[in-house]
């Protein structure tokens, strides 16, 4: 479903990205973890096509097609959904008119009738129970005032409405107590099909707990240094992200 | 002739007035009060750019083609019927009423309008030769307004057809909004609505002025408004600016509140060429409150002007300010906010903010807030920004499936959002935001770069 | 504010500190602006033509702007028309002829120095730091410390007559070039009469290793103060420069009316700090020093980068707006002020951010805080050109008010043409927080040293921008303007 082939990035005249390959199959989860400014958003970034990032080497092939090519909002009406590590407060934007707005715009992509503001509405609060979201979140602007872990459970609600075919979820555990964290688990679990591909990247292991991926990559310096099954997250959480470099 | 004013280009509105005033067949003491306004005019000259206050705005154009003085004759029976049907559509926009008055070229249109039957606390009268019950002068008139040191108050006391006042009456509450309509028939001349308005002690009332133009019309409107406030009472006022590209509008809007009082305006500029807003809000009294909220769209060349004053001339007063501006294409926006705090007006509280998006590289917007404070135990603040819409946010939404169209309109209409949502009705908050975004739409966005 | 303060009111009493007059003979010119005293003051410092030419320019322009205009009336100060035929436009200490050494400085002189806590004395550093130090005496720089070990990093810090006669091309080539003669009446005044100044000139890829830094006081009675000050900084060098202003008290008004001129080229920078205490007159506003300064820089070069410091104390009037061009893409323009205003001082002052390169950023904190009867404006002008893509300005400007028979005012202008540029400015003004001295007094400290640091802390934005030596010396001074605010 999607297949990275020797990335190189750079912002501005910075570097980052310095060779990623990487192929991720219908229906497998897989995990990035790796230190902090190793790249982690920036790939996430540049698979969503926030303006700001150059691509100097490499493809993206995304269910048979260029993803680099596409604008962001094809890609999102194609499926690719990030949840970003840090949402934007848009102030006096309402969230639920804007959510009306993006599950309509990808619906017309996909060829299906708009839905209507009841239609929407019903929708609406059955995935908002699933994430345990008060209603008057709904009725404020996007993210604006929203706690750390309200914005963080907007946005799993967001990917619940959208129910995009990739997945990435941009640290969305960081930050979030042990009951918010199994909220935002149980919504991305519920998502889980052979349709659908999953870019978990944290940071803690603590959320491979919940979500089980299939393969765990750790990603240092730009480049993925080691790829293995889950029990290399176990390795993690003992040795710290020290010892990479050196195992290399 | 005084520093900073230019010659005397209105020779020609001073040369026609005589016959101007003969139409009318004004009462002696009128006529002589005109001719005072029409000398301190004289005096005084169009204001030019030398004066801090229209640093921003060069009337020059204006001087070239100095439109002719208005004849004083009201408006003829082929325009009354050509309006009925935009008279209408501007109605339905608002929806009931507890009076809609129309003006045309300043002039009542009793045809046109629809009064109260009984007695519902608002009255409209006119002081005018013709009305059927003259009535005294009313209190206060020209105060706020100075004939004597502001030229276009003074032009407009000279020049004006008659003055309508409008009066809430004591403890009257008003569930129905009082819409009143001045409309410029484009006939190129000089066009002088005046408003006295009064709302006596406790009475509450909503008040929507509208100011429009026939499509396309070319018209100088100079327009003066004196509002009155007594004890507790409050008015929410909402002023809309929808003229042809060809007006220039001079709005003199100027507020005296008492004890208590609550006064609201809403500023809407969307139309005209030339639109300088003049308001100057006194809190006259101990816990007058004051809430200024304006919004200004210019596309095209237009050129809209908004110069606030709020002065605190006695202590426990409040105001809140939020001006807001979208500048495409080659607009040019400009805001002046002074916060006027006098000695010994203690225990202030007044906040003033501009915010600013520039949509175009010609659009260009010039702000200035400031606070003059003789006072010291105040709180007092003003923000200006400047900027464009927010990548961030515009990639957020882009991302989330909307189009780059729909997610500038999405984040223009959360801009607006903050004025458009307090408008006091729900068919205004509908109708404005539609218009801006309707207005917008029109513009052509330069494509911003996609993805690197 | 209320009567609690009697302890602090009786503290306030001190007096200005610098209000001392040294006895120094004096080469004094009669009173009177003429195109003969400007050929003469050129005479006594054997100027080029070119300079004398330029100096008459300037007075031709001076004349005409002040028959058609007068003094600039925009400005939120208010003072009598200022007699320019009373004033004397030259005044020299007269044992200066080419000293050769420091030990050759009339010792009255350095004793003036000392007592102003500068010291001439190479060997005596202030607080063991090196700062060279350029010293104006009235119309002359009387001695400038630490030139050879400079020299020896092909530094040029000396007077700005000498250096007329030492590097012409220099200053051929820079003098009014940022702020041309024609710029407002107070420059045209002084092109036309500027006596002396300091000049620096920081070679390609030197860091200037200490700091720079010109002394000014204004001793004899009847006279102005006319110094004009030229820093360019070539690429890739950097500078801090020190500037400090002391005067006798007297009861009569003294005009100090300065200009000067910052150049920094591709990748140089420059900080120029200001603690600015001339005499401001007494608690009912006789006598004080018109500090009515033209500052401004340029910053020509890519990436260069300009900024002022400025701690205002003094002065009866100030009339300062010290700005930055910002022409080369990149560059960076920075201004921090704190400017406090007692008793009956006026201060109107600010800055100018005029945007013209790409990418340009500017900074604006300003910090106000007026006690008794004063009256302070921030006046400061943000532009931003058609051509300044990405543009970015943030400004601040907070005034505090202690006592309620002064005045704080703000007047921002921010001009945006350009729409790709970001611009934002906040202000506040409140009176000094009566829950923040109670905290303190509650803590135990008195009540002046309550008001002392949270007014330091209000500053502390701006202090903190100052170097070392000079950071101390501020917030004294703060604290001793402070006194008898209160009560
Ligand atoms: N837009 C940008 N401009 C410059 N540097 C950037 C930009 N985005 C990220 N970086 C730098 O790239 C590195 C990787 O950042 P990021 O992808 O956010 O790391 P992670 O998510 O793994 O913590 C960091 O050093 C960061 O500072
Ligand atoms: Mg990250």
């Amino acid at each position: 479903m999607l297949d990275i082939q020797n990335l190189h990035a750079s912002a501005g005249d910075t570097p980052i990205i310095k060779g990623i390959d990487l192929h991720i199959g219908a229906g497998e989860i897989h995990a990035i973890m790796g230190p902090n400014g190793s790249g982690k958003s920036t790939l996430s970034n540049i698979l969503a096509g926030r303006p700001g990032y150059s691509v100097t080497e490499g493809e993206i092939n995304y269910g048979g097609k260029n993803l680099l090519a596409m604008e962001p909002e094809t890609r999102a009406r194609e499926g690719v959904f990030l949840a970003f590590q840090y949402p934007v407060e848009i102030p006096g934007v309402g969230n639920s008119y804007f959510l009306k707005t993006s599950v309509n715009a990808i619906r017309t992509h996909n060829g299906l009738d708009e839905l209507d503001a009841m239609d929407f509405l019903a929708l609406c609060e059955e995935k908002m129970k699933r994430v345990e979201m008060p209603n008057d979140l709904m009725s404020r602007s996007i993210n604006e005032g929203f706690s750390g872990g309200e914005k963080k459970r907007n946005e799993v609600l967001q990917m619940l409405l959208l129910e995009p075919k990739l997945c990435i979820l941009d640290e969305t555990d960081s930050g979030l107590d042990i009951d918010a964290l199994r909220v935002v688990a149980d919504g991305v679990n519920s998502l889980r099909s052979p349709e659908r591909a999953m870019l978990v990247i944290t940071h803690y292991q603590r959320l491979l707990d919940y979500i089980v991926p299939d393969r765990i990559h750790v990603l240092a310096d730009g480049k993925i240094v080691r790829s293995g099954g889950r029990e290399l997250a176990g390795e993690l959480e003992e040795k710290g992200y020290g010892w990479i470099g050196k195992a290399e | 002739m005084k520093r900073g004013s230019r010659g005397n280009p209105a020779e020609a509105w001073i040369q026609a007035f005589p016959a101007f005033a003969a139409t009318l067949g004004d009462s002696p003491e009128r006529q002589a009060q005109r001719e005072r306004a029409l000398a301190a005019f004289g005096e005084l000259g169009l204001p030019s750019t030398r004066l801090e206050a229209w640093r921003s705005t060069n009337l020059r154009t204006l001087e070239k083609r100095m439109p002719p003085a208005p004849t004083g004759h009201p408006p003829e029976a082929a325009l009354l019927e050509r309006a009925k049907t935009q008279i209408a559509l501007e109605a339905d926009r608002v929806g009931k009423a507890s009076l809609r008055a129309v003006f045309i070229d300043g002039h009542f249109c009793p045809s046109l309008s629809t009064l109260p039957e009984g007695e519902s606390g608002v009255r409209l009268l006119s002081i005018r030769p013709e009305s059927a019950t003259p009535v005294s002068f009313p209190e206060g008139y020209g105060e706020l307004a100075s004939a004597k040191l502001d030229a276009f108050s003074a032009l407009n006391e000279a020049f004006t057809p008659g003055i309508e006042v409008l009066e809430f009456g004591e403890g009257c509450e008003l569930d129905l909004p009082v819409h009143l309509i001045f409309l410029s028939s484009g006939d190129g001349r000089l066009n002088c609505p005046r408003l006295h308005i009064t709302g006596k002690k406790q009475s509450r009332a909503t008040l929507i002025l509208d100011f429009l133009s026939v499509p396309d019309g070319e018209n100088l409107v100079s327009s003066v408004t004196e509002i009155f406030l007594e004890e507790r009472a409050r008015l929410d006022c909402v002023v809309v600016e929808r003229e042809s590209d060809r007006t220039v509008h001079i709005a003199n809007l100027q507020t005296r509140q008492g004890r208590d009082s609550e006064l609201l305006i809403h500023t809407l500029t969307l139309g005209g060429a030339l639109v300088r807003n003049e308001l100057g809000a006194e809190l006259a009294d101990l816990g007058a409150e004051l809430d200024l909220k304006g919004l200004y769209v210019g596309l095209g060349d237009q050129h809209l002007d908004n110069h606030t004053r709020v002065d605190h001339a006695t202590p426990r007063t409040t105001s809140r300010e939020i001006y807001k501006g979208i500048l495409a294409e080659n607009a040019r926006g400009v805001f002046r906010g002074l916060i006027h705090v006098r000695p010994d007006a203690q225990k202030i509280d007044s906040t003033q903010s501009n915010m600013n998006l520039l949509l175009s590289p010609g659009a260009r917007v010039d702000t200035r807030p400031q606070l003059e404070i003789y006072a010291d135990d105040v709180k007092c603040s003003h923000g200006s920004t400047v900027g464009k819409l927010d990548e961030e946010a515009l990639f957020y939404l882009r991302s989330r499936g909307l189009s780059r169209t729909q997610a500038r309109a999405l984040l223009t209409r959360g801009f607006v959002a903050e004025i458009c949502e307090g408008l006091p009705l729900e068919s205004l908050r509908s109708a404005m935001t539609e218009l801006v975004l309707e207005k917008l739409s029109a513009c052509a966005h330069p494509d911003e770069e996609g993805l690197a | 504010m209320t009567s609690e303060n009697a302890d602090l009111k009786r503290l306030a009493e001190e007096d200005y500190k610098y209000g001392f007059v040294s006895d120094i003979e004096a080469d004094q010119l009669p009173p009177g602006l003429s195109e003969e005293v400007v050929r003469l003051i050129s005479a006594k410092k054997e100027e080029p033509d070119w300079l004398l030419a330029y100096r008459l320019k300037a007075l031709a322009r001076f004349r005409e702007m002040l028959a058609e205009n007068g003094e600039p009336g925009w400005a939120n100060i208010d003072y009598p028309a200022i007699d320019y035929q009373a004033i004397s436009y030259y005044s020299a200490p007269k044992a200066q002829v080419e000293l050769e050494g420091l030990d050759e400085v009339d010792p009255e002189l350095l004793r003036t120095y000392e007592k102003l806590g500068i010291s001439l004395q190479e060997q005596k550093r202030l607080s063991g730091v090196k700062i060279a130090v350029d010293a104006v005496f009235d119309s002359v720089s009387v001695a400038t410390t630490f030139r050879s070990e400079l020299e020896k990093q092909g530094i040029i810090f000396c007077s700005f007559s000498e250096a007329v006669k030492s590097h012409p091309e220099l200053i051929r080539k820079y003098l009014g070039s940022v702020v041309p003669y024609s710029d407002n009446l107070f420059a045209c005044l002084n092109a036309a009469v500027f006596s002396d100044g300091s000049f620096a000139y920081i070679p390609k890829g030197v860091r200037c290793p200490m700091e720079l830094s010109t002394y000014f006081r204004i001793n004899s009675s009847g006279t102005g103060q006319f110094e004009r000050t030229l820093i360019v900084a070539d690429e890739g060098a950097s500078v801090s420069y020190l500037e400090g202003c002391t005067a006798p008290m007297r009861d009569e008004n003294q005009l100090h009316a300065a200009v000067v001129e910052l150049i920094a080229l591709d990748d140089a920078s420059i900080k120029y700090s200001t603690v600015q205490n001339w005499y401001p007159g007494d608690k009912n506003g006789v006598g004080g020093i018109y500090n009515f300064v033209t500052k401004r820089g340029a910053c020509r070069g890519k990436r260069s980068k300009i900024s002022w410091t400025q701690v205002e104390t003094g002065s009866a009037i100030t009339w300062k707006y010290p700005s930055c061009i910002l022409q080369g893409d990149d560059s960076v323009g920075e201004f921090y002020s704190v400017a406090m205003t007692n008793n009956m001082q006026q201060a109107d002052t600010g800055t100018k951010m005029i945007h013209i390169g790409r990418n340009t950023k500017s900074t604006i904190i300003s910090k106000g805080i007026s006690c008794g009867r004063s009256q302070q404006s921030y006046r400061g002008l943000v532009k931003i050109n058609p051509k300044a893509e990405g543009a970015r300005n943030y400004s601040q400007c907070d005034s505090l008010l202690l006592g309620d028979k002064c005045g704080a005012h703000t007047f921002p202008y921010l001009e945006v043409e350009n729409p790709s540029a970001t611009v934002e400015h906040e202000a506040t003004t409140s009176k000094i927080g009566e829950e923040q001295i109670f905290y303190c007094l509650q803590r135990g400290l008195s009540e002046e040293d309550a008001i002392s640091i949270i007014v330091n802390g209000f500053c502390k934005e701006v202090l903190r921008e100052l170097p070392m030596e000079f950071a101390v010396e501020a917030q004294n001074l703060l604290s001793i303007s402070l006194e008898g605010s209160v009560g």
